[in-house]
């Protein structure tokens, strides 16, 4: 499904992701972690071209997004993504949120869009909250219009960028059962975090990047149990106190 | 010296005598019609700066090399002139070098230059109003699929529009008094009316007052209306973001 | 009598007469300009401080003051001058400048002095300052950084806005283009005219902001004002 070949960034002078190859295949839960600076976020940016590749190619369901006059926003429209900072747009109510693309980019009717949406908003426990403003709402139940807003679209892959970095302690336990919920079911995902708990019980396979490579990469349990590097057995000494 | 000082309050109080009053107030249909004009010219220039303002602030907001040097380039050659010079150019200058010019009404010129003019001050409010809304709303439209364009039209303006609220405010009182230049090339606005009323009846105390009123009346509700836009943005600074 | 000769761009630039009568505008539009920045910075201070004192009476007449000012066009201002203060043409240019200068410098000031937090005002009071003293010691040196801008883009303003002295008889930089065009009157001599006026103003307000923004990097460095 996602395919990264031989992808390098520059940031100026500054060597982000280093000869990156990595396949995630179809209904894949990947989780991604790493020191910060790593080039963990710039990875996942990669997947959905916030950030272009300097060199090397990436390729979503087979489409090379990284060709010349690739169709980047019609394969948007298939890989979601959750951000750190949720940016929900603040001058739409939840519901709003959750339709504006389904019904501008995709074509949808709005009302089968809002009927899909309300759904989405139920399947994250904010059904009461359709027409409130993301600025009347916590943290946490931010972040989880800002996934249900991904699910709308019903895409085929799923991308999150350190989903509960931004969030208060307590609020973060709530969005990582949602996400935790979605990983029962067979689409494709990738998350950049530093939950261990969650890495632990959600994902099928855990890549540990540092300094613009990939150091280590396997299930969850050869992670935890059986690092063979170095620098991933520092890390992990370090977070898992 | 203090002899000359006490002719002068004397002149003055002369100024505003009886009859200098009354000569204006006989006349005072000439000055609605004068206002009539400054406001239109007024209305008519803020629809050219407007949309000046917006192409030209979106070209400069966004990433495209060649549209923000254009900008910056109407810009920074229409903030660092004189109006006056602008308007005494279209006024007098390029009619003699472009004779078809003439066919254009004095004061359909004057709103061409004062919209011109504005046009580069707005056009540097939409550029600050649509660069203050963070990057991360661009990025999470694009990543839904949407066209720049479409990011841009239903996400990051309606959300500059807040910002660039009260400096646009601000800019329409700026253009209702720089309409008053327009005397200068012959529009019938509200301060060629007076000039030619104080030139006529020697009334300048009276004429002036009045048209110091007028204006005043025309641009303190809009400033007003100004500062308490800013207040609002300001209160609403930074919502639905972590 | 206009020949071939004369009708071209390098015969104007060449005249030393040209240039000699630029000069002479520029000179007035300097002046006028300078001399009102140099009133109003001082009197725009007072004025702000002023709007920004706690006794009502001086608060308010500040106020009305600048209230006032702000909502009238320059124009109207010189002429009233001129004509109903009975001033000479240069001095009327400049006492209207000033005055509406003043009053937008006073705003200035006192947004530079409200975006200093309370904070400062408490901690400066609670060590037993006058009010006074703190804003001559702790406010004004933390809000002056803030206040260079658009004191500095009300300069550019002025030396703009000295060009409406034209309407009072006086002959600054504008008004030479009506001079010389008479005397030029082929139409590429005519645009050069123009040209030379507005690369003039151009080039002085644009040097003036790029020193304004060299000067507020040099102010702010290192320093760190709270609540940027």
């Amino acid at each position: 499904m996602i395919e990264l070949i031989k992808v390098n960034k520059h940031f100026g002078s500054n060597h982000v992701l280093k000869d990156i190859d990595l396949q995630v295949p179809t209904g894949q839960k990947l989780v991604i972690i790493g020191p910060s600076g790593s080039g963990k976020s710039t990875l996942i940016r990669c997947m959905n071209m916030l950030e272009k590749p300097s060199s090397g190619r990436v390729i979503i369901d087979g489409v090379e997004l990284t060709a010349h006059k690739a169709p980047v926003a019609q394969v948007r429209q298939s890989v979601a993504m959750v951000f750190q900072q949720f940016n929900l747009y603040p001058h739409k109510t939840v519901l709003e949120n959750l339709t504006l693309a389904p019904v501008v980019v995709q074509g949808v009717a709005k009302e089968a869009a809002e009927e899909s949406g309300r759904a989405f908003l139920e399947r994250v426990g904010l059904s009461d909250k359709a027409d409130a403003y993301p600025a009347q709402l916590s943290g946490g139940q931010q972040q989880r219009v800002a996934i249900a807003r991904a699910l709308n679209m019903h895409p085929k892959v799923l991308l999150f960028d350190e989903p509960t970095s931004a969030l208060d302690p307590e609020m973060i336990q709530e969005v990582l059962d949602v996400i935790i919920g979605l990983a029962a079911e067979g689409i494709t995902m990738v998350v950049v975090t530093h939950e261990m708990g969650f890495a632990r019980e959600a994902a099928d396979r855990v890549i540990f990047i540092d300094e613009g490579l990939i150091l280590e990469d396997g299930t969850p349990q050869h992670f935890f149990e059986d690092a063979q590097h170095e620098r991933t057995k520092l890390f992990l000494s370090k977070i898992l106190r | 010296m203090g002899s000359s000082f006490t002719q002068w309050v004397e002149n003055l109080g002369l100024m505003f005598s009886e009859a200098k009053w009354s000569s204006l107030f006989q006349h005072f249909d000439l000055v609605w019609k004068g206002l009539g004009y400054t406001i239109v010219a007024a209305l008519a220039g803020l629809v050219l700066a407007l949309v000046l303002g917006i192409v030209f602030g979106v070209l400069s907001a966004s990433r495209n090399r060649v549209a923000q040097a254009v900008a910056r380039i109407y810009v920074e050659f229409f903030q660092n002139t004189p109006l006056m010079l602008q308007v005494v150019f279209l006024g007098f200058g390029l009619p003699i070098i472009w004779p078809q010019f003439n066919v254009v009404p004095v004061l359909m010129v004057g709103i061409i230059g004062v919209g011109i003019y504005h046009g580069a001050y707005i056009s540097e409010a939409v550029r600050a109003g649509i660069q203050s809304i963070s990057k991360g709303q661009l990025e999470a439209s694009l990543s839904q699929g949407m066209s720049y364009v479409q990011a841009m039209r239903y996400v990051v303006i309606p959300q500059a529009l807040t910002v660039v609220l009260p400096p646009l405010t601000n800019q329409a009182v700026n253009l209702i008094k720089n309409t008053s230049v327009l005397l200068y090339i012959g529009a019938a606005e509200l301060m060629y009316v007076s000039k030619s009323i104080q030139a006529t009846y020697y009334n300048p105390g009276p004429v002036y007052l009045v048209a110091m009123g007028l204006y005043f009346c025309l641009c303190f509700p809009l400033a007003f209306l100004a500062r308490k836009l800013e207040e609002r943005a300001e209160a609403s600074a930074g919502s639905g973001q972590a | 009598m206009t020949n071939a000769a004369n009708a071209t761009i390098g015969f104007m630039l060449s005249r030393g007469w040209f240039w000699t009568s630029l000069l002479e505008g520029l000179k007035l539009t300097l002046y006028i300009s300078g001399v009102s920045i140099l009133i109003a910075f001082v009197f725009g201070i007072v004025v702000g401080v002023m709007r920004y004192s706690r006794v009502p009476v001086i608060s308010w007449i500040a106020t009305a003051y600048i209230e006032f000012i702000r909502n009238i066009p320059l124009v109207l201002l010189m002429l009233f001058c001129f004509l109903v203060f009975q001033l000479k043409d240069v001095t009327a240019a400049i006492f209207a400048l000033s005055i509406f200068t003043t009053a937008v410098i006073a705003e200035v000031v006192r947004g530079g002095l409200n975006s200093i937090p309370k904070g400062q005002w408490e901690a400066a009071r609670s060590q037993g300052m006058s009010y006074l003293q703190i804003l001559r010691h702790i406010v004004l040196p933390q809000a002056v950084t803030k206040m260079i801008p658009p004191i500095v883009s009300q300069f550019v303003t002025a030396i703009k806005d000295s060009s409406f002295a034209l309407l009072l008889g006086v002959v600054e930089l504008t008004a030479r283009s009506n001079i010389l065009k008479g005397l030029f009157p082929a139409v590429g001599q005519i645009l050069t005219i123009y040209a030379v006026i507005a690369a003039m103003y151009f080039v002085i307000n644009f040097a003036i902001s790029v020193v304004a923004r060299a000067l507020q990097k040099r102010l702010s460095a290192g320093r760190g004002s709270i609540g940027q």
